[in-house]
């Protein structure tokens, strides 16, 4: 059986990936929620094509950050034929992760932005 | 009141579902479905908010999204593929498909510079490798094997129920017939053939070649268990000796 990997060793994630672990952060959700939540959340700046998000998904499912959710639903409806998928308590670890990595990074470049601008970089 | 779809919909609906050909097959089959009810969301989405400019906007930025997101896909499919494939099989391939598409990009930068059909020359190398590399991941290209035939099969599994190959200026087809009798398969193949180039008529495995359709024209019959077949991920291949036994022993 293979050892699980640690989750620094996903890091760091890849865009359209962070994204979506942000998005499922919320609850269970199908793709085009999770297309519509990265939209709303990023004001209409990042729009994930149905490729690049099912891509995406097709590895955060192979690496098991993500789960695909067994729904009981009316079999033939139209909410039956999307899949729902939510966050894997590893994928939470690696969001985690993730986010930590971004906020030492943000708060090492504000540092080093105040001593080369003392004004914050506001003129 | 449900309305019909507007054109402009069902037509970028249509489009998009031609698209995703351009995803490797278990891709598609996996996400395919989903892909298209979400283009179809969106594009209902883009309609009430931006009209008609804005579902062939989407599209437009869906078929890029495409260019982007497949060839990762197969190049993963392709690793895959060569990870079953002998040594010397990777390796043949391996170096005529890099070599023609780093001589497409030594053209491509040389032309860059000088004239217009070095530019050319390097596009249609990178192309031809683009595509040599999309067909053998995809299974569709038999490579050739040293004393091996890679022969056209219509299905069967360790043997053909009926396969082509070419010998000269001539197509011969071996059909394997159902035997009534016994019940099961016959333990002979049928051979047919015809002149390269002209139509004719193929029957098809099971159905007894009988009267023999037109265009082709009766060789013989040779058992099956003469002739050796190998396979070699989705490609077919009759080893050349036993091939050319059973070949002489009609006659061709």
């Amino acid at each position: 059986m293979d050892r699980p990997r640690p989750p620094g060793s996903f890091l760091p994630l890849p865009d359209a990936e962070l994204e979506i672990l942000i998005a499922l952060a919320d609850g269970e959700a199908h793709g085009y929620a999770i297309m519509r939540a990265v939209a709303e959340r990023t004001e209409g700046r990042r729009r994930l094509g149905p490729g690049t998000l099912y891509t995406a998904l097709k590895r955060l499912l192979a690496a098991r950050l993500i789960e695909e959710v067994v729904a009981s639903r009316d079999a033939g409806s139209e909410e039956a034929r999307r899949r729902l998928y939510r966050l894997s308590h590893f994928g939470s670890r690696v969001l985690e992760a993730e986010l930590d990595r971004l906020s030492t990074l943000v708060r090492h470049g504000r540092k080093r932005l105040h001593i080369l601008l003392p004004s914050g970089g506001r003129s | 009141m449900r309305h019909a779809s507007p054109a402009a919909l069902r037509l970028s609906v249509w489009a998009y579902a031609h698209l995703l050909r351009a995803y490797p097959t278990s891709f598609r089959a996996e996400f395919g479905g989903e892909m298209a009810l979400l283009f179809s969301d969106c594009c209902r989405d883009e309609w009430r908010s931006a009209g008609r400019a804005g579902v062939f906007c989407l599209l437009a930025r869906a078929a890029l999204d495409t260019l982007v997101s497949a060839p990762p896909l197969w190049a993963e499919r392709l690793e895959e593929t060569m990870k079953g494939q002998s040594a010397d099989r990777r390796w043949g391939f391996w170096l005529a498909d890099h070599g023609l598409a780093g001589g497409g990009l030594v053209l491509l930068a040389v032309g860059a510079a000088t004239s217009w059909w070095a530019i050319s020359l390097g596009s249609a190398a990178l192309a031809i490798a683009f595509f040599a590399w999309v067909a053998e991941a995809d299974g569709l290209l038999a490579l050739p094997r040293p004393g091996r035939v890679a022969i056209r099969r219509d299905f069967g599994f360790d043997i053909p129920f009926a396969f082509k190959v070419r010998r000269g200026e001539r197509v011969l087809l071996f059909v394997r017939e159902e035997d009534a009798e016994r019940g099961g398969w016959s333990d002979l193949y049928t051979v047919l053939d015809r002149p390269k180039g002209t139509d004719g008529f193929e029957p098809c495995w099971g159905l007894p070649p009988n009267p023999i359709p037109s265009g082709w024209s009766l060789r013989g019959h040779v058992p099956v268990h003469d002739l050796r077949f190998e396979s070699h991920d989705r490609s077919t291949y009759v080893t050349r000796g036993s091939l050319e036994r059973s070949l002489s022993a009609v006659g061709v």
